[in-house]
């Protein structure tokens, strides 16, 4: 993970001034630390420019709202990814996130994200075709580098299941892309 | 190109991408989200929901269904004679001559319970996350895996001997043989010496994650799936310390000795693969119907752990299925000695003492 680039954290308040907020020091560098990654993650996985931020901001926010609790889990990284592969990958939870940032988009910026080259957006729309769990472990095995275990443990199933998905993947993604696996047998 | 190769690029893309990310902002957004008046909320909810039915009618994407693991009902392994509550996440058992001893990962302990009390009589603090036992040279062996140190326990006393670190990659798997401890820590193969609790790491040119560890028929096996997927066996020379063979065994996870043979785990096929220890040629392919996770061999059978929950006894000259048992948690280890099977309840905390029926 990269290191957290040192910041100095402010939060709008009711006149349009700004003040300094108080976080969770656990937190605030939990987030910093985490967020570029974790939009990475739901860009891939939602497809969406716009949504991606607000999909990872609503994983840290269900974070922060629950914080004395994900604070004492072992894999608070595993437990927001979690959030955001579900939110990013299941039907109307996206479509309700997606709406929000297409509001708040609408009176705001452009997306932070910019669009992907065509060989590699066609890439991350196949995998978005896959099968949900098979989808979301493939992201995290390459996008997220994460071993089958570390995989294992954000999609909270057997290490065995994460190897079934990814065979399944692999194969569907090699058959629809006209790519050679690489494997050998 | 590749799949490989595509996705690599693919990845980079997404990550060259985000020229405009600025993680503070986002914070921002966040905690202005999170203060919200409830005025603010429901127009922003009214706004969702007329911005919700145009993104639906642009379409939805389903999601297939992920079918679940058949779990069949419990068998007639035996009956429980005794529930022993260890520390709260207990993930490994070992039998040694004197006792029977629990790996606690969240504590960072190992528990020594007294077969004739069936009660724990010394705490060991190890290292961080113990996750993995083994028993030889008097000792026993613990991989601590978030520290990244393998502990030399004292079998007879409990007291710590050595911590032995694995400074690249964390220990995760153990097995003794060769006159040495041996360990997988990442894709390397460490090798202990027990007469001055030296590692070696021996040049690896396997890319083995997730499998299994055993020592027979004058190798060391290793197991695991590479990055591309695929699952081999390699095998090790004590001798040379390099590799002597690959065996495409199909396979992908823990290995086992036991009835003249090595036993490996294949999770993809949920079954257990029974190879022969010289050429590693398949004997016999078991079906067991459950993701096998951890192997044990003794008192004439092999005894799996599996990540539902269930617990399968093979017999290992017949190859046949003799009994099962079923405990909440997942992937429960087991180990056999003093007449009993002893098996992690990690739901509960707890080691089970079977008695075989």
């Amino acid at each position: 993970m990269p290191a957290a680039r040192p910041a100095r954290l402010t939060a709008p308040v009711g006149d349009g001034g700004s003040r300094v907020v108080r976080l969770p020091g656990s937190f605030e560098h939990f987030y910093l630390e985490e967020y570029p990654r974790v939009v990475d993650l739901s860009y891939a996985l939602s497809g969406s420019r716009g949504g991606a931020e607000d999909i990872a901001q609503e994983a840290f926010l269900r974070a922060y709202r629950d914080w004395d609790r994900v604070r004492s889990y072992e894999h608070q990284a595993a437990w927001v990814r979690r959030v955001a592969a579900n939110l990013a990958t299941s039907g109307l939870r996206r479509k309700v996130v997606e709406a929000r940032a297409l509001v708040r988009l609408t009176a705001r910026r452009e997306p932070a994200l910019d669009p992907l080259p065509a060989s590699n957006a066609e890439f991350w729309r196949v995998v978005r075709a896959l099968p949900q769990r098979q989808a979301q472990a493939v992201a995290l095995y390459y996008l997220e580098d994460l071993s089958i275990a570390q995989t294992a443990v954000v999609l909270d199933c057997a290490e065995g299941t994460v190897k079934a998905h990814l065979a399944k993947a692999r194969r569907t993604l090699a058959r629809r892309l006209q790519l050679d696996t690489g494997e050998e047998r | 190109m590749n799949l490989d190769a595509r996705a690599r690029a693919s990845t980079q893309a997404i990550r060259r991408s985000r020229t405009r990310l600025d993680p503070v902002a986002g914070l921002e957004e966040l905690l202005r989200r999170r203060r919200r008046r409830p005025i603010a909320r429901a127009a922003a909810a009214l706004a969702t929901a007329t911005a919700l039915a145009v993104v639906a009618w642009v379409g939805v994407r389903g999601a297939e269904r992920v079918t679940p693991l058949v779990n069949p009902p419990p068998g007639a392994l035996g009956r429980v004679a005794a529930t022993i509550p260890v520390g709260t996440s207990p993930v490994d058992v070992l039998v040694d001559q004197d006792a029977v001893w629990v790996a606690n990962a969240a504590q960072g302990t190992l528990s020594r319970v007294d077969p004739a009390t069936n009660t724990v009589t010394t705490t060991v603090q190890v290292g961080r996350n113990p996750i993995r036992l083994v028993a030889g040279f008097g000792s026993i062996w613990v991989a601590n895996q978030t520290e990244q140190t393998i502990s030399r326990i004292d079998a007879r006393t409990g007291q710590p001997l050595a911590t032995i670190p694995t400074p690249t990659q964390p220990a995760n798997q153990l097995a003794v043989g060769a006159r040495s401890v041996w360990a997988i820590a990442g894709s390397a193969l460490a090798r202990i010496d027990p007469a001055t609790n030296k590692a070696v790491f021996v040049d690896a040119d396997w890319e083995l994650v997730d499998g299994g560890l055993t020592v027979a028929g004058g190798r060391v096996w290793l197991s695991g799936t590479t990055p591309s997927g695929v699952q081999p066996v390699v095998r090790v020379d004590p001798a040379t310390n390099g590799k002597a063979d690959t065996v495409p065994t199909g396979a992908d996870g823990a290995l086992a000795v036991g009835g003249g043979s090595v036993w490996q785990a294949d999770s993809v096929t949920q079954s257990i693969t029974r190879l022969d220890p010289r050429s590693g040629h398949t004997l016999a392919q078991i079906p067991i119907g459950v993701v096998p996770k951890h192997l044990t061999a003794a008192e004439g059978s092999l005894w799996v752990g599996s990540d539902s929950g269930r617990v399968t006894r093979i017999d290992l000259a017949t190859n046949k299925i003799t009994g099962t048992f079923q405990v909440s948690g997942r992937a429960p280890a087991v180990a056999v000695g003093f007449g009993s099977v002893w098996i992690v309840d990690t739901a509960h905390a707890a080691l089970l003492r079977v008695q075989p029926g």
